[in-house]
């Protein structure tokens, strides 16, 4: 294997290692996102069921 | 506090009348402490990484949770004051099971809070010894257990002390009243009478399993708050059945007076644990230690000692309680047969293991909490 190939295959593989960690951060920081959604959504539903009781 | 506000302007403006309706302040409830944990837990997620109480992970559990190492944790605390602010504002003061449950809640969360302290600020890897804290443990859930026994029973506090008075003087030996039996599901007329030391037994074993069922259950991020935030509205819904007499009398309940303002107990929880869950969703910002696990378990199971709702808490909980038996199975097989039946315990360890990402088993255990809490509150109905 030439010094250029080698070179190639390790800047490929750190690239490839820098790309999962953006993927992975983007979906943890997703998950994230949607729970706190979630959250938003079951306030707005206790809400809304509190307009049965508060007229 | 607020309550008793809106009583003294009530008698010059009627429409202040609204805040004794148990459903408003309910609502109420959840939303101030949803707020206050708002506020209060940034501030407090940078004081605790500022004082640098972060979690230590367990080098023999899955590889995947060392990069939770660092996150700060004791965040319970967060969940205890939105908590008892709320019921202090919220709920009715002279309301003798609203301090029940929230003595049982600060008094676990005392316990939790000391070995946290140990554990993470004294850097000392035992904390509390196992013994010690079930000790404590004990002797909290025993003083609720024999308080709760005779107040169930009694629609005052001088009943309760007459009745606690006969039980004294007829040699520990009194008979309790039909309410302090134990309500079995889906049947209208089918009770166990417990008597007064099978009351103390069952209700201790609640009170403190429940707590300690909570802690094994928090393992990973949002785990173990969004099946207690489901369960304590399920008991809220109890706990109003429970305190209306045409609505229990119709549903073969158990009327328990007075019952009714744990409904404003447990919309604090709820509203406290969805606060905490915004922080504490995955990737988790902050964990709530067992200073807000034992405490919050406690209180989940003084609740359902007080509506007469043990064996339904079993089975909306059932997340803690098989959580608990996969870490008691898996103890047991290893001592007597050197073999393990999971591949780690506590269970949600051992689908991690077996290939599932850690967000897939805290949502797959909540979708099955969900359905659990569903089939409980179908005993309201089905009997």
């Amino acid at each position: 294997m030439t010094l250029a190939n080698h070179n190639l295959i390790w800047v490929k593989a750190n690239l490839r290692n820098a790309q999962v960690k953006a993927a992975d951060a983007a979906g943890r920081s997703q998950n994230q996102k949607v729970v706190r959604f979630w959250i938003i959504t079951m306030l707005l539903v206790l809400f809304g069921l509190s307009t049965l009781k508060l007229r | 506090m607020l309550l008793a506000l809106a009583n003294w302007i009530a008698a010059d403006v009627r429409a202040f009348n609204v805040f004794t309706y148990i459903t408003l302040r309910s609502v109420l409830a959840t939303m101030t402490a949803l707020v206050i944990s708002f506020v209060i837990g940034p501030r407090m997620i940078r004081k605790l990484t500022e004082y640098k109480i972060g979690q230590s992970v367990r080098d023999d559990g899955p590889q995947t949770h060392l990069i939770k190492a660092g996150t700060p944790t004791m965040g319970g605390a967060l969940i205890l004051v939105s908590i008892i602010v709320t019921t202090l504002l919220w709920a009715d003061l002279r309301n003798r099971f609203v301090w029940v449950v929230l003595l049982v809640t600060l008094g676990f969360g005392t316990v939790g809070w000391i070995d946290d302290y140990r554990k993470v600020v004294q850097r000392n890897p035992k904390g509390l010894s196992a013994g010690k804290k079930l000790v404590l443990q004990s002797l909290i859930g025993l003083v609720a257990a024999i308080y709760l026994a005779f107040s169930v029973s009694a629609p005052s506090t001088s009943q309760f002390l007459q009745l606690f008075q006969a039980w004294l003087a007829s040699g520990l030996s009194v008979d309790l009243s039909p309410k302090a039996d134990l309500i079995v599901p889906f049947f209208k007329t089918v009770s166990y009478p417990l008597g007064v030391w099978g009351f103390i037994i069952l209700s201790y074993c609640v009170i403190v399993g429940s707590s300690n069922a909570v802690n094994l259950t928090d393992g990973l991020d949002g785990l173990a708050i969004m099946p207690t935030v489901m369960v304590g509205a399920a008991l809220g819904l109890f706990a109003y059945v429970a305190g209306r007499a045409d609505f229990s009398t119709y549903l073969f309940m158990p009327h328990i007076p007075g019952a009714g303002e744990l409904t404003v107990v447990c919309a604090a929880i709820a509203g406290a644990g969805l606060g905490f869950l915004w922080f504490n969703a995955y990737p988790a910002e902050v964990f709530m230690g067992d200073v807000g696990a034992l405490a919050l378990g406690a209180a989940l199971g003084a609740i359902a000692v007080i509506v007469r709702q043990e064996i339904v808490l079993f089975i909306m909980g059932g997340v803690f309680v098989v959580e608990t038996l996969s870490v008691m199975i898996q103890v047991a097989s290893f001592k007597l047969t050197g073999k393990r039946v999971f591949r780690m315990a506590p269970i949600h360890h051992h689908y991690e293991l077996k290939g599932w990402k850690e967000n897939q088993v805290v949502v797959r255990f909540w979708i099955i909490t969900m359905l659990l809490v569903l089939f409980g509150l179908s005993t309201l109905k089905l009997r």
